[in-house]
């Protein structure tokens, strides 16, 4: 272990020259043919570029970083050293590492060249770029340094929430497990519960790949499950989700919930966690858990009453309904019990009876007379413009505006567009 | 359209003819395209020529790109213009054209290339020069724009 304190402004070239110094003082003069080319500086598993600063790295106070000398005979750095996945802590057998201390000092914008990334609803409402922390199982506090992690195979493993063992250094405190936990390198952190939401399908451009839709070569960008990995812009990605939910065509993919599928359609191609939708900005972000809570309920036999929007599940086949709330309507046309045939409408007096009931049936007064119900789901539907084939966004039944059955040949002829 | 056009759109649009000038569709040219970037009309109009060894060889065709703000977001609407409209059996004839990409399976990972091309592919593959069944009552009422209209593709193979 070597502690150095070092300005953020230095790159990570000049970095190595200091080391180089430090390393070679006790060296014989054959050993000396190290040059900062041999060295990799590893930090949160990827090998830095020379021509970054540390700031730009994000690396901050007292923060270790692991050097590896690469196979002396390689005149450049070899893929193997770049790709090594290596965690903080770890050390290989291969090569001589040594870890340095460096207090570096905070900075407040976040910068391009992290490998992670979140998106910050506490202060930025921005995607940001992330600050991996350990924190103590016990404590939740950051003194904890980790042992050298051998028995878990990848990042994936510590990114589900896998623990890590080590030793906890806060006062009074015996705790030997870890978890990653993640925090927005963009504003000063308010304290050890001030964390944000790491999304995975948000990753650094390093091939300079063109997004799908925009065409311009941007940094960080989306990447769709798909293999390879189709990417988008955050930008496009933004407005592309905002065109999904109005046009209400998210995906429902089972064990995922509603989500966003590659723009090259490939099967496989999605965004695998949800909370990438938190680019879409509080509100929007909001309809959008709305419409997938709407969808999965919907999608699971579930029923909305047409009075007071209780959900429930009512397994059985019959006409008419009953809510939690004791709402009776006919599951039709969303209508409350009526006699005999389901066009009826019912004289608002009989659904107002508290302030909310009064409110309600105006609201309801409204709803039915500018909307017509689903056929298929009651569902009430505004028709804005168009023509007279209609398809409901919730149920996707096809119907006729006009005859309000299933769309068909006669309405083609007789209506299609009135 | 009263809407000002985003610049990220123009230039997508822009990087779209550049590519079709570099890597052309076969039989596909490019007639007019809007004048300025900042222009708020985006009207696109290709010339695409009837493939030899299909039933269209030797015809001409003028087919009319309309680009909105929303574009690539939302589908470019697109239609045959008059007076040379391909007689085919999804294309009525007012110029309106029944493909599911120009509707329900847009992308915005689609081009203005790729729409040449499956529309171009549509037409070689054809096989009888005729209307859709439904073109006389389409045409006597349908909108102008043939975003306004919910296709029903029912037929792949044609």
């Amino acid at each position: 272990m070597l502690e150095m304190q070092i300005p953020p402004s230095t790159t990570v070239r000049q970095l190595k020259d200091q080391l180089l110094l430090s390393m070679n003082a006790g060296l014989t003069s054959q050993e000396k043919d190290l040059n900062t080319k041999n060295l990799a500086i590893i930090f949160a598993g990827k090998a830095l570029q020379d021509d970054h600063s540390l700031q730009e790295c994000l690396i901050r106070d007292a923060t270790i970083l692991h050097v590896a000398r690469s196979r002396e005979d390689s005149s450049t750095p070899t893929h193997d050293t770049q790709q090594e996945s290596l965690l903080p802590g770890v050390s290989t057998s291969k090569s001589d590492t040594e870890s340095d201390h460096l207090i570096v000092t905070r900075e407040q914008a976040a910068s391009l060249q992290c490998a992670f990334y979140g998106y910050c609803r506490e202060s930025c409402s921005d995607v940001t770029a992330v600050l991996l922390r350990f924190a103590c199982d016990k404590c939740g506090g950051f003194v904890f340094v980790v042992d050298p992690i051998t028995e878990l195979d990848t990042w994936e493993d510590i990114l589900d929430g896998g623990k890590v063992h080590g030793v906890c250094y806060k006062d009074d405190c015996d705790g030997t497990d870890a978890n990653l936990i993640f925090k927005c390198a963009a504003h000063q952190s308010r304290g050890q519960s001030d964390r944000m939401h790491y999304l995975r399908q948000i990753k650094l451009n390093l091939m300079d790949i063109a997004c799908t839709t925009c065409g311009d070569v941007k940094t960080p960008v989306i990447t769709f499950s798909c293999d390879p990995s189709h990417i988008m812009c955050l930008s496009c990605f933004q407005q592309y989700c905002a065109h999904l939910l109005a046009e209400r065509r998210f995906t429902w993919v089972a064990n995922l919930g509603s989500t966003a599928r590659c723009p090259f359609g490939c099967a496989d191609g999605l965004i695998v966690d949800p909370h990438h939708f938190y680019v879409l900005g509080r509100r929007l972000y909001e309809n959008y858990k709305d419409f997938a809570a709407e969808e999965c309920f919907l999608r699971s036999g579930g029923t909305y009453c047409s009075t007071c929007g209780a959900p429930f599940v009512d397994e059985s086949s019959n006409f008419f309904t009953t809510c939690p709330n004791g709402h009776r309507f006919c599951r039709k046309c969303g209508d409350i019990a009526h006699a005999g045939e389901c066009d009826a409408l019912p004289p608002p007096e009989q659904l107002a009876v508290s302030e909310k009931a009064r409110e309600n049936a105006h609201s309801r007064q409204t709803i039915l007379s500018t909307t017509k119900p689903c056929p298929g789901c009651a569902a009430p539907i505004e028709r804005n413009g168009g023509c007279m084939h209609v398809i409901c966004a919730r149920c996707k039944k096809e119907f006729c505006w006009i005859c309000q059955t299933d769309w068909g040949i006669d309405c083609m002829s007789r209506h299609w567009f009135a | 359209m009263a809407a000002p056009f985003p610049v990220s759109c123009a230039r997508r649009i822009q990087k779209e003819l550049t590519a079709l000038h570099a890597e052309p569709v076969p039989g596909v040219t490019l007639k007019s395209g809007p004048d300025t970037l900042a222009d708020k009309s985006t009207d696109i109009n290709m010339i695409i020529k009837g493939a030899e060894g299909t039933i269209y060889n030797g015809e001409e065709f003028n087919l009319r790109f309309r680009m909105n703000e929303r574009y690539p977001f939302e589908s470019p609407e697109v239609v045959f213009q008059p007076p040379n409209i391909p007689l085919h059996p999804h294309i009525y004839s007012n110029g309106h054209i029944c493909l599911s990409i120009l509707g329900n399976d847009w992308s915005p990972a689609l081009t203005i290339s790729a729409v040449c091309l499956s529309i171009v592919s549509m037409l070689s593959s054809c096989k009888e020069k005729k209307r859709p069944p439904d073109d006389q009552f389409y045409i006597r009422t349908a909108s102008m724009n043939p975003k306004a209209t919910r296709w029903m593709y029912h037929d792949d193979n044609v």
